[in-house]
């Protein structure tokens, strides 16, 4: 089961945070992991909107019998991250003061993966769980 | 023993009195041999069987893959055990494989050997302990109401990463459900305290803080206060006290009550 | 808009639900001109009605704070939920130089014991 939000206002980035709590709620897993993708989920959403002006998210269940996994995938046609190593440093921003965005989500998800290149953005993330039942 | 005794054992075939499957194959995966066991889990007759590659007739989950127990030990010249699920009186069950590669007397590896055993009840106790264990996690992370705002966590055995997070989001709930000025996490009980472990506790301080509340760590043994600053783990603006005694005196003495003796 | 109450000498504000940026940076400066107006010795924000705190939001709270105390007022931030604790503490991005309490009553308590020493004056 997968699910497309598209980025282009602020209220989409609003919807799509609780779009991603309210499938890991039915998807069983727990507050704190539903608040830790919804928050990463802000974070990139934001970098889309500020620097690509507009993009998609992407929420995608891939469960199986071992384990819950929630994959987000945000993608834009934006500039593209030029130097990925310096965005991944804590206090790096070339905007204007939002510097925890991309390391902070990092540290919120198990998984977490840039590709990038002028034009074009891909950020995947995942979250996974031992399924307990 | 009599040699007639002796002799009669060895006179009969051992291959095919083996209790469980026994089977080669050549380097094409043909069968070459299996024994009566293996003919009776697949309810099949030799005749059925003969010639035919062994992936057609156990259809493992392993089989055609190059995790196939029998082609990774042909490969590599050494004996590979691998657990797999196949049929079984028609029914699927859990078991071991082990293959060794077969030579001839050049040393040129020109089949494979494989053993097939039953492990359904290993698995079975597998799960059971994996229950167990995960019964035991929950039990062992009670968040004690000791006074009005004051919680005691007493941390016992083995913290892991994940049990680790089941502390950390049990505790930061507990607080704001009790209103809790006060948490005390105990550390008598916990035989080793390890970078990771440390840096855990470290972040509940800080969350716990941010909500509002102080954390008190107690119960540092010898050897975890010695592996600690030999890590160089900075505990410097987090509270501690050697015994959850001190501790319970200090978290009292935080809400503005205080342990006195009674004298008549 | 979010409103701001004025009690006994403190300003009072509640955060709640999915706020936009442009309101969040709007209450900002609203707050920051309410203090000068009112002459507030205390501010308390309650924000139990967050479920996610963001680096933007966590950010804005900060420097609210941080200004309202460099115009000689007291903050004090409150109610933040547990897993919102987490999630910050685990981004690296603490709220740095911000008094907390547990919930509104209790924030409201130390909102006084901050300011009472003044209160004599």
């Amino acid at each position: 089961m997968s699910k497309r939000i598209p980025l282009q206002t602020e209220s989409d980035l609003l919807f799509a945070r609780q779009a991603a709590r309210e499938m890991m709620r039915e998807m069983g897993f727990g507050s704190a992991d539903q608040t830790r993708m919804a928050t990463a989920i802000s974070e990139l959403a934001r970098n889309v909107l500020k620097y690509a002006g507009e993009g998609t998210c992407t929420l995608i269940d891939e469960q199986d019998e071992r384990e819950m996994v929630l994959r987000v995938v945000v993608e834009d046609n934006g500039p593209g991250i030029t130097n990925i190593d310096q965005a991944m440093e804590d206090g790096f921003t070339t905007g204007n003061g939002l510097g925890a965005g991309l390391p902070g989500a990092k540290r919120l998800v198990n998984n977490f993966d840039i590709a990038s290149e002028p034009g074009y953005t891909k950020i995947t993330m995942e979250i996974r769980r031992h399924a307990n039942k | 023993m009599s040699t007639t005794v002796k002799d009669e054992i060895m006179g009969i075939d051992l291959k095919q009195a083996i209790p469980t499957p026994v089977m080669a194959v050549d380097k094409d995966f043909n069968i070459v041999f299996i024994n009566a066991a293996g003919c009776d889990w697949l309810g099949k007759e030799w005749e059925e069987i003969e010639g035919k590659k062994c992936y057609d007739v156990i259809e493992t989950t392993l089989c055609n893959t190059k995790k196939c127990v029998a082609r990774k030990a042909m490969d590599e010249n050494t004996k590979i055990t691998a657990r797999n699920e196949m049929k079984c009186y028609g029914k699927t069950i859990p078991v071991e494989i082990t293959s060794s590669p077969l030579k001839d007397k050049k040393g040129n590896i020109i089949g494979g050997l494989e053993y097939i055993v039953d492990i359904s009840h290993s698995v079975k106790m597998e799960n059971e302990l994996r229950t167990q264990t995960q019964t035991i996690l929950e039990l062992s992370t009670p968040v004690i109401k000791i006074w009005d705002g004051v919680l005691l966590l007493p941390l016992v055995g083995i913290v892991d990463t994940m049990r680790a997070q089941q502390i950390i989001e049990n505790l930061l709930n507990s607080i704001v459900e009790n209103e809790a000025e006060v948490a005390i996490l105990d550390l008598s009980g916990v035989p080793l305290v390890d970078t990771a472990v440390a840096k855990h506790i470290i972040k509940t301080v800080n969350a716990a803080k941010m909500l509002g509340a102080e954390t008190i760590l107690t119960g540092f043994s010898p050897d975890v206060a010695q592996t600690l600053v030999t890590l160089g783990v900075d505990l410097n603006n987090i509270i501690t006290c050697g015994s959850l005694k001190t501790g319970i005196s200090k978290a009292l003495n935080f809400i503005g009550k205080k342990v006195v003796s009674y004298e008549g | 808009m979010i409103p701001i109450l004025k009690l006994k000498g403190i300003l009072l504000s509640s955060l709640q639900g999915d706020l936009t940026d442009n309101e969040v940076l709007e209450y900002q400066s609203r707050m920051l001109n309410m203090l000068e107006k009112t002459e507030a010795k205390g501010v308390l924000i309650d924000i139990t009605g967050l479920d996610i705190v963001d680096s933007f939001m966590a950010r804005v709270i900060n420097e609210t704070a941080n200004m309202a105390r460099i115009m000689g007022t007291e903050v004090v931030l409150c109610g933040m939920q547990p897993m919102v604790a987490l999630t910050l503490v685990e981004m690296g991005r603490e709220l740095i130089g911000v008094q907390t309490a547990l919930n509104l009553d209790k924030g409201f308590d130390k909102i006084l014991i901050l300011i009472g020493s003044e209160k004599g004056e």
